[in-house]
């Protein structure tokens, strides 16, 4: 184990996953200590849910490893707070029952299983639901229990897959609280989102995965330093024009151009000389354009520039 | 912390099974409604079934041979007919004929001319039933009169010639009324059981239709439990139950048991319902219960490799409704074979449920426990080994990391 590994509760090593003739993950390593918040961030099909199951043991890798506190992944089975992306409850029983259940499975009997239940209905705030039927909770109650259900084994490493999928910005926020209260606690997480905001809020250090490969690391903050000084120019557009994207590119103040949902994102060096290439541009080819917005550089430009692609696609 | 052992997480598992099987409607229904609704049908219908095969028959002895007489002699003095039936004698066919046509019988028993002469030279020789279409159950048993004593016929051809056979062959002088003193004395080397409509002090039919109706609601109920795994697959529990640290094999194990234990209890339900409402019964209640286990056992192998080789619920829904279905025709659940053309009873062995219904009609006639449910048994374990073993090794795969 190398010194950057030293002390991690979670170390993924050149982790590899085929489906046929797919790569899905293709030599993935990455390691996480206790207490951080760990992200991964990828679109759809980047191997994120793939990379989550093979951390719990609900897939072998093709190759490469996992440790969880030192121990192969198959071993430590048990012993991982997993929260899959699915709501994976059984709606025709209680919250109570729901977490019975799981308990059992995990050794908890009696007296243990009864206050270690308490206890997860305390932390996502579900104590006053506990013996109502799961079918009548609404998305963000039941998106709160199947995270008690990943924190009955009391683990030192919480995984969750995109857990705030479908939920409105107040049920959301609940959860990310209840995680930040975990993470104080020293629960390591490891935690996979489509929303950049949420990432950037709740996590202490991101990984970008892109077609089952880590293509860049670090905190929000050293990302979004590391994605280079240009600025970013959205140029909204009534149609899109493979011409005009042709002739961004052609632009010398130009860097990069990516065409996402009727809308172009460059990379510029120079603002002014840029935009105004820009519009004579959409003018000469009839494109019109709606809106302009100059960002500074932020985590979902870091995103876009390194895959892109938006984190939706 | 603690990890749960295998046996606690079975239990675990099992229990959990039954607790949320039980909140959901659907699978009540099917589990504990269907067999009752089914039994209650069964058991209405048979009613007038039996009630419609009542009245009078005819015999009409065209032969006038020692054979022909005492085949007629011989249904007019059985027992449990004079119990169901009248029989009276007619002279032609055609009399015969007309009086089913105008509904003074309600079917007749025709001896050919020549058969004694055919029998008595050892040849096949054929009953004909003159029957009516708007009297199809009396033309049922008609049918199974005749196809009973033809039975016995096969049987004295048999006896008689293992006489002979004992005497290398040679007569050696011996006269007719010797001969039947020989063959009286030679015991039938086969049994011919016939699971006719008629025995059983009248509810004969239920015995028949009960464990028919018990399999058909196996059918629905067993496929409710094994395409549960297909459910909690899709749903995310099975891979949160694998991260739990529960082995693949306690997990389909605990599978199967639910799927098996639903399903006696439905097969159970079906057969005390018949029971309790026709009367019927099939003798030694352990009989029952492992003719019953062995059935399930070889259903829940199959539904589970249907949903397994299959993969989605709802193709593993339709192809389980159709696959049920042609066992269900094939092996005898909805005529019975007894009245079935003798393709179709070669045909019913070639399936699970036509094995247990022949247990079934076999258990309560008297014939040693062993020996009646035997066969069945080890039929339907080949069953349970051949579509259980794929069925394990392909849910397996839905289930390992």
């Amino acid at each position: 184990m190398s010194d950057s590994t030293a002390g991690a509760v979670l170390v993924c090593d050149r982790l590899t996953k085929r489906y046929g003739d797919r790569l899905a993950v293709d030599g993935l390593s990455f390691a996480i200590r206790p207490g951080e918040r760990y992200g991964l961030l990828g679109p759809n099909g980047a191997g994120k849910t793939t990379t989550i199951s093979m951390v719990c043991g609900v897939l072998r890798p093709d190759d490469g490893t996992v440790l969880v506190d030192g121990q192969p992944a198959a071993e430590a089975r048990g012993t991982i707070g997993y929260v899959p992306q699915d709501v994976a409850v059984f709606p025709d029983l209680t919250a109570r029952e729901n977490l019975a259940f799981f308990g059992r499975l995990l050794g908890l009997r009696g007296t243990a299983l009864r206050r270690r239940t308490d206890e997860v209905l305390e932390t996502v705030e579900l104590a006053d639901r506990a013996t109502d039927f799961v079918v009548k909770f609404s998305g963000g109650l039941q998106r709160r229990l199947n995270i008690a259900i990943g924190l009955l084994a009391q683990p030192r490493l919480l995984v969750l897959d995109e857990p705030t999928v479908g939920l409105d910005p107040q049920a959301r926020n609940g959860i990310l609280e209840a995680i930040e209260r975990l993470a104080a606690e020293g629960v390591a997480t490891l935690y996979t989102t489509h929303h950049i905001d949420e990432a950037a809020r709740l996590c202490t250090r991101l990984g970008i995965v892109d077609h089952g490969r880590l293509i860049a690391e670090g905190s929000p903050a050293e990302l979004v330093a590391g994605g280079g000084s240009g600025q970013r120019l959205r140029v909204a557009v009534g149609h899109h024009s493979d011409a005009l994207v042709d002739g961004c590119r052609a632009l010398p103040a130009v860097v990069d151009v990516v065409a996402v949902d009727g809308h172009l994102d460059l990379t510029v060096d120079e603002a002014p000389a840029a935009t105004a290439g820009v519009l004579a541009l959409a003018e000469r080819l009839g494109v019109p354009v709606t809106d302009l917005e100059l960002r500074r550089p932020d985590l979902e430009t870091v995103f876009l520039g390194l895959t892109g692609r938006a984190l939706r696609d | 912390m603690v990890r749960a052992s295998p046996p606690a997480q079975l239990v675990a598992l099992v229990g959990n099974d039954v607790r949320h099987r039980f909140r959901d409607r659907p699978t009540l229904v099917a589990a504990a409604l269907a067999p009752i609704v089914l039994a209650l049908i069964a058991s209405f219908s048979l009613s007038r079934l039996t009630r419609s095969f009542e009245g009078t028959y005819a015999i009409v002895d065209l032969d006038g041979g020692v054979v022909g007489e005492q085949l007629a002699a011989g249904i007019e003095g059985d027992a449990r007919l004079a119990d169901a039936i009248d029989l009276e004698r007619i002279d032609t066919e055609a009399e015969a004929r007309e009086a089913v046509d105008d509904g003074r019988i309600a079917a007749a028993l025709v001896i050919p001319a020549g058969f004694s002469g055919t029998i008595l030279q050892g040849q096949p020789a054929a009953i004909t039933v003159v029957e009516s279409p708007r009297h199809a159950p009396a033309a049922v048993v008609a049918g199974a009169i005749a196809e009973g004593a033809m039975a016995s016929i096969r049987s004295d051809q048999l006896a008689v010639s293992t006489a002979l056979n004992v005497e290398g062959g040679d007569l050696g002088g011996l006269g007719v009324g010797d001969l039947a003193v020989r063959v009286a004395e030679v015991a039938a080397p086969i049994a011919v059981v016939d699971v006719d409509l008629l025995d059983a002090g009248g509810a004969g039919p239920a015995r028949f239709y009960g464990p028919s109706m018990a399999i058909v609601a196996l059918l629905v109920v067993v496929q409710l439990g094994a395409r549960s795994l297909l459910e909690e697959r899709r749903t995310g529990v099975v891979a949160r139950e694998v991260a739990a640290g529960v082995r693949p094999s306690v997990l389909l194990g605990a599978k199967a048991l639910f799927a098996g234990g639903l399903g006696l209890a439905s097969v159970l339900l079906t057969l005390a319902t018949v029971a309790l409402a026709s009367g019927a019964s099939w003798g030694s209640p352990v009989g029952v219960l492992v003719l019953s286990t062995a059935t399930v056992a070889a259903f829940t192998a199959v539904a589970t490799l249907i949903t397994a080789a299959v993969r989605v619920e709802e193709s593993a829904s339709s192809i389980g409704l159709v696959v049920g279905l042609l066992l269900a025709l094939v092996g005898g659940n909805f005529v019975p074979l007894t009245q079935a053309p003798g393709f179709l009873r070669s045909l019913s062995l070639a399936t699970p449920n036509g094995w247990a219904l022949r247990g079934f009609g076999q258990l309560g006639t008297g014939t040693p426990l062993l020996e009646a449910v035997g066969p069945s048994l080890l039929a339907l374990l080949a069953f349970t080994v051949v579509a259980g073993l794929p069925a394990w090794a392909l849910s397996r795969r839905l289930v390992t990391p």
